[in-house]
């Protein structure tokens, strides 16, 4: 990334961010480049990752949401990106996003200290612009978490910029999602 | 697995298996010098060896031991402190200190607002201090510890309120025994808890320093066994690391499944394991990769006939799953302290090794040594500037002449990439396309020379007319991919230059890319792109499969070229091209033409039309080409 300010990335490679975001995602933004605007629930699926470190050399990334296309041709965002780092173009699928949110449950009850059995019922956060994204299949995200969490109590609540665990430390980044098991 | 996702996932679900399990194994041993500290005989005070014993794993200022007195009014006396200023201070046992009497540990923040601390004459003590409460029995009364942090300092945590648990049931036990009326059973039962407190901490020290497939050391044991095999070495002894990995893993995984692939890792444990000397130890690190630490000789030589023995096992058939699998495995040998002073320098050094020899040939064997680490050093060196030069766009074209040999005008020009490095260095192709292909570059390099070519129109128009066209080299991969090439084929239509642009693909590529065919040729066409096959007559094509390439244009390759005017078995595979090519509707070009005896005798006995070649021109940039644009009409216009 050649230039940002803050949320605020300006350009990319030396090109005017919005236009290479719109390449790397096969140009479904096209029409939207000269109005600018909101593209949040468009780019829920091809998030920006920052390359956050590696366990046995497999790469972890933070993910940054792109909220609108500035009218300068740039690209505000959910998270702080620094000038200079290197960026990724990432991409997922309505399903994973479905999956996940069980797969992450289950990572909470597991790590409790009396083992699964002890669970006496959770929180789970989900990131806004996923639940934008997922739309009409949010009643299948909660019956993964209520099947993960044996179908404990839970309580869920929608965020937009998170604060999530990545390799040990607490960041802010987005389209997290994270939870929280409770033992009795 | 599905994903990269999953995998990050499970990769973290694992590393955070083994924190635990090494965390686990710590703290056992740590509670068990505590409880060796309690039931120590000689000790005056048990107390001040427990709390010596507990302050690594607690991390406390401050420890008090309170026991029930027994008077009506239940208070509890302080038997044990450190500091000492406590002993013998009396506490209230309110609702709080009662539970942890009955058996619970707990901890605070804060301890303001119990009662408990409300007659207390603390001294240094604060009521602010975070604490840790655990039950503790001491001989036939009741009990327990208090362990305090600074004010300030982070409290406790779960991880402290589950140790606390475990250390307060076994000093309990601990404090019966050393009463000497301890009854036969409390005696057993101490020993029984001993046992399975040792045994427990055994498998756990198994599973967080081995691998589960194959039992082997896993790569955070390797590594503390060469260090603690470098702390140890005599004066005299050497140590080497052998980097061992087994050639051709994926396509075994591939052709028949995972569950064979484990089988075969397992298989090449045992023999790895048979193949070493009892001193020796073997760890598998990752898939299919395995360190070996031979721990100690006198000299090299006697290293060798080890590593033959090795390399030999590993070629034998392996049968596993009821499959006979052959394989062979590729080992570099890295020698302490010639080849690196520490596990990190010994490993590296080694894969370097690996690498040195797997590329000579698979399977055998290669020892590190000071050039391979120039290489490796060179190699990293120069990954680096390669990823700053594609970031900062520091490629650009030159341009080699496409020439009418029959008017002596230029047609057009084979575009060809130059990396200026940032010393200003024109480096070509040969020094980076092959790195640039490992690390997954060369499309974004293209799409820089694509740009490049395209950018350069104007200046070449202005010199040569707007009749030419630019030549762009395509790869073997790049055609293949039809990603690639749809998004090329889109940024060519984006130009507005599609029509005067020439795609060269080798033979080979073209033959091979099914998908370019059927999928890229056709938009090319619309686009009016037009498609020459380059080097034609070094590949392997059939003349079959040619009928089905709709190309435009042959590049005989320059070997065919080279003093054509005495070889005539070139002069008649060069004709039997250019017949195909008529035949085809094919134009060809001659590529190499370097001397004027070449250029005669294709003016003179072929009627092809379009040359290329440093007798006419070297590649250049388009500065410099513009300048010689009066040249080419003039006598033959040769260019140095």
């Amino acid at each position: 990334m050649t230039k940002s300010r803050g949320r605020h990335i300006m350009a990319i490679d030396d090109k005017p961010a919005a236009e290479l975001y719109n390449e790397w995602i096969g140009g479904s933004l096209t029409e939207r480049l000269a109005d600018g605007g909101n593209i949040l629930a468009d780019t829920t699926m091809f998030p920006l990752g920052i390359d956050s470190g590696n366990i046995n050399e497999v790469s972890h990334y933070l993910l940054v949401h792109p909220d609108a296309i500035t009218p300068e041709g740039g690209l505000s965002t959910f998270a702080e990106i620094e000038e200079g780092t290197r960026i990724y173009s990432m991409c997922g699928e309505k399903q994973r996003l479905v999956d996940r949110a069980g797969r992450v449950a289950s990572m909470a009850a597991a790590s409790l200290p009396s083992g699964i059995d002890s669970l006496a019922g959770g929180v789970v956060v989900y990131c806004g612009g996923c639940m934008l994204a997922v739309g009409d299949r949010m009643s299948q995200v909660s019956q993964t978490v209520a099947d993960s969490f044996s179908d404990k109590p839970f309580v869920g609540c929608f965020t937009f910029g998170e604060q999530g665990l990545i390799l040990g430390k607490n960041v802010h980044g987005n389209l997290m999602i994270s939870a929280i098991a409770f033992g009795q | 697995m599905e994903s990269s996702e999953e995998l990050r996932e499970t990769v973290v679900i694992m590393q955070r298996q083994i924190d635990r399990l090494r965390t686990e194994v710590v703290h056992a041993e740590q509670l068990t010098s505590a409880l060796e500290a309690l039931l120590c005989r000689d000790e005056v005070d048990p107390f001040s060896g427990v709390f010596k014993a507990l302050e690594p794993i607690f991390g406390f200022s401050h420890a008090v031991v309170l026991v029930e007195l027994g008077d009506v009014d239940c208070h509890l006396e302080c038997v044990a402190s450190q500091p000492a200023e406590l002993i013998d201070s009396r506490w209230c046992a309110g609702r709080f200190f009662q539970k942890v009497l009955d058996g619970r540990a707990a901890v605070t923040f804060s301890n303001e607002n119990l009662v408990e601390w409300l007659d207390v004459d603390l001294g240094t003590i604060s009521k602010s201090q975070p604490a840790l409460y655990l039950p503790m029995r001491v001989r036939d009364r009741r009990g327990l510890m208090m362990l305090l942090r600074p004010v300030g300092d982070a409290g406790f945590d779960r991880d402290h309120v589950a140790l606390a648990r475990k250390f307060a049931l076994l000093a309990s036990h601990a404090f019966a025994a050393r009463d000497a009326n301890q009854s036969v059973a409390e005696s057993q039962r101490l020993l029984s808890l001993a046992n399975k407190l040792q045994e427990s901490q055994q498998a756990l020290a198994h599973r967080a320093n081995h691998d589960q497939l194959t039992e082997l050391p896993n790569r955070t044991c390797m590594q503390e066994l060469v260090e603690a095999a470098i702390k140890n070495r005599g004066d005299n002894g050497m140590i080497a690391l052998a980097f061992v990995d087994l050639d051709n893993f994926k396509q075994v995984n591939d052709l028949y499944s995972h569950a064979v692939g484990d089988a075969l890792l397992k298989s090449v444990a045992g023999r790895l394991r048979a193949s070493i000397r009892k001193c020796d130890h073997v760890g598998r690190i990752s898939g299919d990769e395995f360190l070996i630490l031979f721990d100690t000789f006198d000299d090299v030589s006697d290293l060798q006939p080890i590593a033959a023995r090795i390399e030999s096992q590993m070629k034998r058939p392996f049968l596993v799953e009821g499959i006979e699998v052959v394989s062979s495995a590729s080992m570099g040998i890295a020698l302490y302290p010639e080849h690196g002073s520490d596990y990190e320098a010994l490993r590296r050094n080694a894969d370097i090794a690996m690498y040195r020899a797997k590329s000579a040939a698979k399977g055998t064997t290669a020892y590190f040594d000071d050039v391979m680490g120039m290489v490796a050093a060179a190699r990293l060196e120069i990954e680096q500037q390669l990823r700053v030069a594609v970031r900062e766009r520091q490629f650009r074209c030159v341009f080699q002449p496409k020439i009418d040999i029959r008017t002596m005008r230029v047609t057009g020009f084979e575009a060809l990439a130059r990396w200026t490095d940032c010393d200003g260095r024109v480096r070509n192709p040969s020094e980076f396309i092959e790195i640039a292909g490992e690390l997954g570059l060369i499309n974004d390099i293209a799409t820089i020379i694509v740009a490049d070519a395209i950018a350069s129109f104007p200046a070449l128009d202005n010199a040569f007319g707007s009749q030419t066209r630019i030549s762009i080299n395509v790869s073997a991969r790049q055609a293949s991919s039809p990603t690639f090439m749809t998004e090329f084929a889109d940024r060519l239509a984006a130009s507005g230059q599609s029509q005067r642009i020439i795609l060269e693909v080798t033979e080979d590529a073209i033959v091979a890319a099914g998908p370019f065919q059927s999928l890229v040729l056709p938009q090319l066409r619309r686009m009016g792109t037009k498609v020459s096959i380059d080097d034609f007559g070094t590949g392997y094509s059939s003349l079959s499969a040619l009928a089905d390439i709709t190309a435009d244009e042959i590049k005989v390759d320059r070997s065919f070229i080279l003093s054509i005017q005495d070889r005539p078995r070139s002069q008649s595979i060069l004709k039997a091209i250019e017949s195909l090519g008529n035949t085809l509707g094919m134009s060809v070009v001659a590529e190499g033409v370097e001397t004027e005896d070449e250029l005669n005798y294709l003016l003179d006995q072929t009627s092809i039309q379009t040359v290329q070649g440093y007798l006419f021109s070297r590649p250049l940039f388009v500065n410099e080409l513009v300048k010689l644009a009066g040249t080419f009409l003039t006598s033959r216009g040769k260019v140095a």
